[in-house]
């Protein structure tokens, strides 16, 4: 009668041989939705963990509820009355007795007040603890956090700029080319590139009254400007007994106004030294603050092979797959060890990087102008073979609601090297078939046979031209 | 999941009285549905029917969705669904026949919907409870004449007792889960039957 079904499948671990080990928790609660949901749960199916879905009206008919043990539903369609709403999420993880919660990405997943609350509900959170979410969360402390621990900084001016003059000394000493940027600022108002000390006082200036018309304050503060900037990011793991690895680097650098389209494991621009060194510096940046669980550290490279820190994130990432392909461990399950106060299955010297993996994020979009384009899918085939990976919770029929992100899959091709892996993008991204909602399929098919893209030779900013060539290509061909 | 298409439907409350009515006029436009649909908006009225040989319509307020949305991968090919974002009230049922089946919705225990019968649901997760404490006699029995702002039960949520008040005024004539059963958002407690 109850509407919280018990499908009752009792797991039993995969294999009681003694090879894996007991269910590190019973029963947990997963608070998300989508693909990343679904991968959660098959995680648990692996582990032998009973699984909790909780989910909004508008994902009724979502996989990650028919494939939970148990469902919840926990509120309206929008995600503040039910994926965000604390007290629901609580409230459903006490009813079906769930030991703990698994946040996935987005969502509460970096929500140390929601942290705070599973303590004191006697509630296990996959994930660090409070604190160190609420560091990391803020810009200023995590970056004072992580030079204190002697991680490479942007060099910058400490704070606002005053005066030309001073911006003259600053700028000396971070070295040229500098970029002046408005303190409050943001969306490229009040920023200015400064290349050689002759154009800096006019361009400081420019900036400020630009500053001061768009935000009302015209403080700005200078930084070093990188030219060929890459996103180069360490996935880290470690346990509650200090035990910190790293599982090599992601290149995330194709992304648009900072949403990434594209990554691969390992970087086609990073030597084993450089490698060597990026990775050792995110394993003690992580000590430094006693991290524990699944996080990640972003860095920009420059093409000189130097790397200052940008961001932690403290949770599992969007683009995971990869690192698992070529680390061979599956970052989702040691997290739930992890969680357990189990020590990492794994040690440094365990970890051998092999073979290369890219993921394209297939969202339903149009793949050009990049309007969001929820609805049914009406067709789908998925593409499959040797090193072909799906991370998806859309089947045919499925509506994509218009509440939520717009992924619709993770396309993952590995392969023993980068031109394999390539080869196996290619194909695949030539056989998906999703019809019914327009994706960024089509996009990805352009990017990955570019020859820029084939040589590796890319920054953070090379998708912002090739879109730009893209729109002056259809223009032509409307002519 | 077999429910036998109702026999002619019961009246409804307050319904107009010449609501069904058979006219040789077989031809509706999308300004007479505009119109219709704004006056049952406007009267107090919960469903309109209107059927001729060749059209049969049906307005309804605050029913149940229409079948057809959100279907789980229907079994049968049938007239592409359009894909509706929950709209409120007033709900235009299409003209079909009969109600598009809902392949194997999961809501299987969901009873038809008595006309006149409204549902009271559960606005959050958490335990039910019939009464204030274990010793204390039920807030409502069925048979009971209930108003609105009255309180029905409670459902416990991290350590908070939520009282939960009817929002119409009836006769309760279900209780529909049971004293300390675990509850879910828009879950049914009791059914009233209006008026």
């Amino acid at each position: 009668m109850a509407a919280i079904k018990r499908k009752g499948a009792v797991h039993k671990a995969a294999d009681k041989t003694g090879k894996h080990d007991d269910p590190p928790f019973r029963k947990i609660l997963v608070a998300n939705r989508g693909e990343i949901a679904l991968r959660v749960i098959l995680a648990c199916k692996e582990l032998g963990i009973q699984t909790v879905a909780v989910y909004s009206e508008a994902d009724r008919h979502a996989l990650h509820v028919r494939f939970a043990d148990e469902e919840v539903c926990i509120g309206p369609a929008p995600s503040g009355k039910s994926y965000l709403n604390i007290p629901q999420v609580i409230a459903a993880a006490e009813i079906t007795g769930a030991e703990a919660i698994h946040p996935g990405y987005g969502f509460l997943s970096e929500n140390p007040h929601f942290v705070d609350v599973c303590q004191a509900c006697g509630i296990t959170f996959v994930g660090p603890n409070a604190d160190i979410i609420r560091m990391m969360g803020n810009k200023a402390q995590a970056k004072a956090t992580m030079k204190a621990a002697g991680v490479p900084m942007m060099p910058g001016s400490d704070g606002v700029v005053e005066t030309v003059e001073e911006a003259l000394v600053e700028a000396e000493r971070i070295g040229y080319p500098v970029i002046v940027k408005a303190s409050a600022g943001g969306g490229g108002r009040g920023m200015r590139i400064v290349n050689t000390p002759d154009e800096l006082p006019d361009l400081y200036n420019t900036a400020r009254s630009e500053a001061k018309a768009a935000f009302n304050d015209d403080a700005v503060y200078m930084e070093k400007y990188l030219l060929e900037p890459r996103h180069i990011e360490v996935q880290i793991l470690g346990d509650l007994f200090g035990n910190i690895i790293h599982l090599g680097e992601r290149e995330c650098s194709i992304q648009r106004r900072h949403q990434k389209l594209i990554e691969e494991s390992p970087s086609p621009a990073i030597s084993p030294e450089l490698r060597k060194r990026i990775c050792d510096t995110a394993v003690r940046a992580a000590k430094a603050v006693g991290y524990y669980n699944a996080g990640t550290i972003e860095f920009l490279l420059d093409a000189r092979g130097d790397f200052f820190f940008m961001e932690m994130n403290t949770r599992v990432q969007v683009e995971h797959p990869i690192t698992e392909l070529v680390s061979g461990v599956d970052i989702v399950k040691e997290q739930f060890r992890i969680a357990a106060g189990r020590k990492l299955t794994v040690t440094q010297d365990d970890i051998v990087l092999r073979g290369h993996a890219i993921e394209c994020r297939i969202n339903a979009e149009d793949p050009f102008k990049f309007t969001p384009c929820p609805g049914r899918i009406t067709a789908l085939n998925f593409p499959g073979g040797p090193g072909i990976r799906i991370d998806s919770a859309v089947y045919q029929d499925a509506v994509i609601p218009p509440y939520y992100d717009s992924m619709v899959a993770k396309l993952i091709a590995y392969g023993s090297d980068r031109t394999e892996a390539l080869a196996r993008m290619r194909r695949a991204l030539d056989t998906i078939i999703v019809e019914g909602i327009k994706t960024t399929g089509p996009l990805h098919r352009r990017i990955i046979e570019h020859p820029d893209f084939v040589k590796g030779q890319f920054s953070t900013k090379w998708l912002e031209g090739f879109l730009e060539e893209l729109d002056q290509e259809m223009a032509k061909t409307a002519e | 999941m077999s429910t036998p298409k109702k026999a002619p439907r019961t009246p409804v409350t307050r319904k107009t009285s010449s609501a069904r009515q058979t006219s040789p006029q077989a031809s509706l436009g999308l300004d007479d549905v505009k119109l219709l649909l704004a006056l049952v908006s406007k009267e107090g009225v919960s469903e309109f029917e209107y059927e001729t040989p060749t059209i049969h319509l049906r307005i309804r307020k605050d029913g149940p969705q229409p079948a057809a949305q959100m279907a789980p991968m229907p079994t049968a090919p049938m007239p592409a669904p359009i894909y509706l974002p929950s709209i409120p009230s007033p709900t235009v049922v299409a003209p079909t026949v009969a109600p598009a089946p809902s392949a194997s919705a999961p809501s299987a225990e969901t009873p038809a919907d008595e006309v006149g019968v409204h549902y009271i649901t559960s606005p959050i997760v958490g335990t039910f409870y019939r009464s204030s404490n274990p010793n204390s006699a039920p807030f409502v029995q069925v048979g009971d004449r209930v108003k609105a702002g009255q309180t029905l039960c409670i459902v416990e949520a991290m350590k908070l007792m939520n009282e939960i008040e009817c929002d119409v005024a009836g006769e309760v004539v279900k209780v529909l889960v049971e004293n300390g059963q675990p509850v879910e958002y828009g879950e049914r407690l009791y059914a009233v039957r209006l008026g």
